[in-house]
């Protein structure tokens, strides 16, 4: 193996810069309601997406690079360098020891979901394109070690074909859909109807992962109480994404799309592994109690389906890893989730040998990059 | 001589009787709001306050239906088993169930159903009947037998405190508690709101229960719209899970176990599998974003295994990580009869959780831990 450390994160997030999607579009022909970031009355600066100011988002979620891990910073001289330059960036993977480092978005939405909700369909499509070729065109091109994955366009079925037709020529390596593209735009169907098996179908051919992070199913969440405070609130929410991440994986089965499907390869990072043993467990056993064999002409048992097809990931789990054969060693990637709050940034490699300290050096390497790079066609 | 047990089923579901809320509730001050069986197009649906119950099942008992689909449509069809003192102990004598912890079917399966915005006079008066009846015809008569749950009048803390002392004076020995108060315009586990009733429930020793999905209906990532109701039924249990999880990260970091540190957390039809998720989980976040100096002193972890306890029915997996969840916080259940249940294949599905398992780890999690929790 020829990686230096052995390690591939799976799951990690640019912060875009400000002038990424003005310096892209049209300014005569979008004016205002161009992605960009704006001074707000309180001095801090905000994202306005399609005229929206997005006060509930931070302007560069980056708690893993601040002393509490919760400070953000709230105007844009503030943003450290290393979340949004590619070449800073790669210093900072030396440092916490990671060879690869698969890219998600932040402004965009962790799962696209703020271009996905723009009401202007013509407008969504082009801020997907300027985004997925700004990853290729910046990133892609300052090192092979970014692993480039494109956004969609999810308000609408054709937009997204087109849209992962033409990321994956373009390189891309992965597509990052919302959980729930009808909730987030109204133009959208329901994830699991098959309105989206064009989609689905494009995908597979295209031989590429469809990637659903946590957090991105809104729904599926608790509410954060106010009463907490700050660090608790930043504490429960890590905690409830990855909840959300099982209902997923149990909406991708028991659709039907997998069964329908059979070369879709679903990643859900920022899932967590320790509950999936029960997750499958649960799934096989409403299978057979729901006779789905009869009812809805699923053969296979929904545990099979995952272990052929889906791909989870852990960072934080030492139980989990015990229990990794009911998993599948096969089905399990590792992530740092640079730069947020949840990231194991910059304590990668002791979190590492701490949570592995039990695991044999194959299935130890299975995770931290093996199967990662059989994924994403890496070369290791 | 002691009543000998065998098997301690934590959670199954008692189907109210048509007469539970009628026989109970003043007709001249509520009339036609009193809870009770009505026709509607051609079936038999329970309705309370102008609203349909139960989402219009006149009892959720597939799991004593042979097809475990077709469900009764008239009170005359539903089998007595899931609604008589003597058809349920036979229907626990055929799965070797020495005692069983009663949840309710028609109030809610998991203590919701009064729990929307009601006229708390007409909520107060509900819940008190509920509670009378599980009383009267379920603990009057085979006391070692049947462990009966509480529902409380949430509406307000003070009705509800009132509720619970009424309810440990009649042999209820715990009570529910809806997961996500937020979603009934109630204040959230964060707030020191509730502290009142953990402080009675703390006082009176009685344990609160989750019972999945503990009335969380929105929070959901539902079937798609059109989808067969054996794939909706499908996709809510194997999703409860997700909520339950939250439920008790929710209780975890939100201080109200480290306040009340003698307070007893029940998760009913829980599953066990994931609770490694949640203690890892909440453990890692409490390290890196130093909880213990925002005043919880405890490590989520620790506090689990003192406070709380959870069950399972059917796994194998999450059995096995039994020494980390602690073998003193698990409990056994059948759900009966409830879709999901082990009814009557107990025996078969034991076997396959237990595979491996120690005869005094067994007794532990089917007799011990249950005895300790109920006080039996």
């Amino acid at each position: 193996m020829g990686l230096r450390f052995g390690v591939i994160s799976v799951d990690d997030h640019v912060v875009e810069v400000p002038d990424l999607w003005v310096q892209g579009m049209s300014q005569a022909k979008w004016g205002d309601l161009i992605p960009h970031v704006a001074v707000q009355a309180d001095g801090t600066e905000r994202w306005v997406i399609e005229g929206q100011v997005k006060t509930a988002n931070s302007l560069a979620p980056t708690g893993a690079l601040s002393k509490d891990r919760g400070a953000e910073p709230q105007v844009w001289s503030q943003v450290p360098q290393s979340v949004h330059d590619p070449h800073a960036r790669l210093a900072a993977m030396d440092v916490d020891g990671i060879d690869y480092s698969v890219l998600y978005p932040s402004a965009a939405g962790i799962s696209g979901e703020a271009i996905c909700a723009i009401k202007a369909l013509d407008l969504q499509i082009e801020c997907a394109r300027v985004y997925n070729d700004w990853i290729i065109d910046v990133w892609t091109a300052a090192s092979s070690r970014f692993v480039p994955q494109a956004i969609l366009p999810a308000g609408s079925v054709e937009a997204a074909v087109s849209e992962a037709q033409r990321a994956v020529a373009r390189g891309h390596k992965g597509l990052i859909m919302p959980a729930q593209p009808s909730q987030i735009n109204p133009a959208a169907p329901h994830l699991y109807k098959p309105d989206w098996d064009p989609l689905w179908t494009a995908i597979q051919e295209l031989d590429v992962p469809v990637c659903f992070h946590a957090g991105s199913a809104p729904s599926v969440m608790f509410e954060i109480s106010p009463a907490y405070d700050p660090a608790g609130a930043r504490a429960f929410d890590n905690v409830r994404q990855s909840a959300g991440s099982a209902a997923l994986i149990n909406g991708m089965v028991l659709s039907g799309i997998l069964y329908r499907f059979p070369k879709l390869q679903p990643v859900f990072p920022g899932s967590a592994i320790d509950y999936v043993p029960f997750a499958l467990e649960a799934l096989d056993h409403q299978w057979e109690r729901q006779h789905l064999v009869e009812n809805e002409g699923f053969t296979e048992r929904p545990s099979e389906i995952f272990h052929r097809q889906c791909y989870v990931t852990t960072w934080r789990e030492r139980v989990g890893l015990r229990n990794r054969n009911y998993v599948g060693i096969d089905r399990i990637l590792w992530e740092s989730e640079f730069p947020r709050s949840a990231s194991t940034y910059p304590e990668s490699t002791r979190m590492i040998e701490s949570n592995f300290a039990e695991v044999p050096v194959r299935d130890r390497e299975l995770i931290l990059c093996r199967n990662a790079a059989r994924l994403y066609k890496l070369s290791i | 001589m002691a009543f000998e047990y065998k098997r301690i089923d934590v959670d199954s579901h008692c189907q109210e009787k048509p007469d539970a809320w009628t026989s109970r509730m003043s007709k001249a001050k509520w009339g036609d709001r009193i809870p009770q069986i009505v026709e509607r197009d051609g079936r038999e649906v329970w309705m309370c306050d102008g609203r349909v119950m139960m989402n219009g099942w006149v009892s959720l008992c597939h799991g004593v239906i042979p097809d475990r689909k077709s469900l009764p449509t008239h009170w005359r069809d539903v089998p007595s088993i899931v609604y008589t003192a003597d058809g349920r102990m036979r229907a626990m004598d055929r799965d070797g169930v020495s005692a069983q912890v009663l949840f309710p079917n028609t109030a809610g399966v998991g203590g919701e159903a009064f729990m929307m915005r009601m006229d708390p006079e007409l909520q107060k008066d509900c819940v008190r009947a509920y509670n009378d009846y599980l009383a009267e015809e379920f603990y009057d008569v085979a006391p070692h037998r049947f462990i009966t749950l509480a529902e409380l009048p949430l509406a307000t803390v003070e009705a509800a405190v009132a509720e619970l002392k009424h309810a440990a004076n009649r042999g209820h020995r715990g009570f529910l508690m809806i997961g996500a108060t937020e979603q009934y315009r109630l204040p959230a586990f964060a707030e020191r709101y509730w502290d009142p009733l953990w402080a009675t429930a703390q006082e009176l020793d009685m344990p609160v229960h989750f019972h999945n999905v503990a009335g969380a209906k929105r929070l959901n990532l539902g079937s798609e719209p059109g989808a067969s109701d054996m794939k909706t039924l499908a996709m809510g249990s194997a999703n409860s899970f997700a909520l339950s999880s939250q439920i008790f990260a929710n209780l975890l970091l939100g201080g109200v176990l480290e306040r009340f540190p003698k307070l007893t957390f029940v998760g009913a039809e829980s599953g066990i599998g994931w609770v490694p998720y949640v203690l890892e989980a909440c453990d890692y976040e409490w390290e890196r974003n130093e909880l213990y100096k925002n005043g919880l002193k405890r490590k989520p972890s620790d506090v689990f295994r003192q406070q709380c306890y959870v069950d399972f029915w059917y796994e194998q997996a999450g059995i096995k990580l039994r020494d980390y969840i602690g073998v003193d916080r698990i409990l056994w259940e059948t759900d009966f009869p409830h879709p999901t249940s082990i009814w009557p294949a107990a025996d078969k599905w034991l076997k396959w959780s237990f595979e491996g398992v120690p005869q005094e780890e067994q007794h532990k999690i089917l007799v011990e831990n249950p005895k300790r929790v109920y006080k039996l």
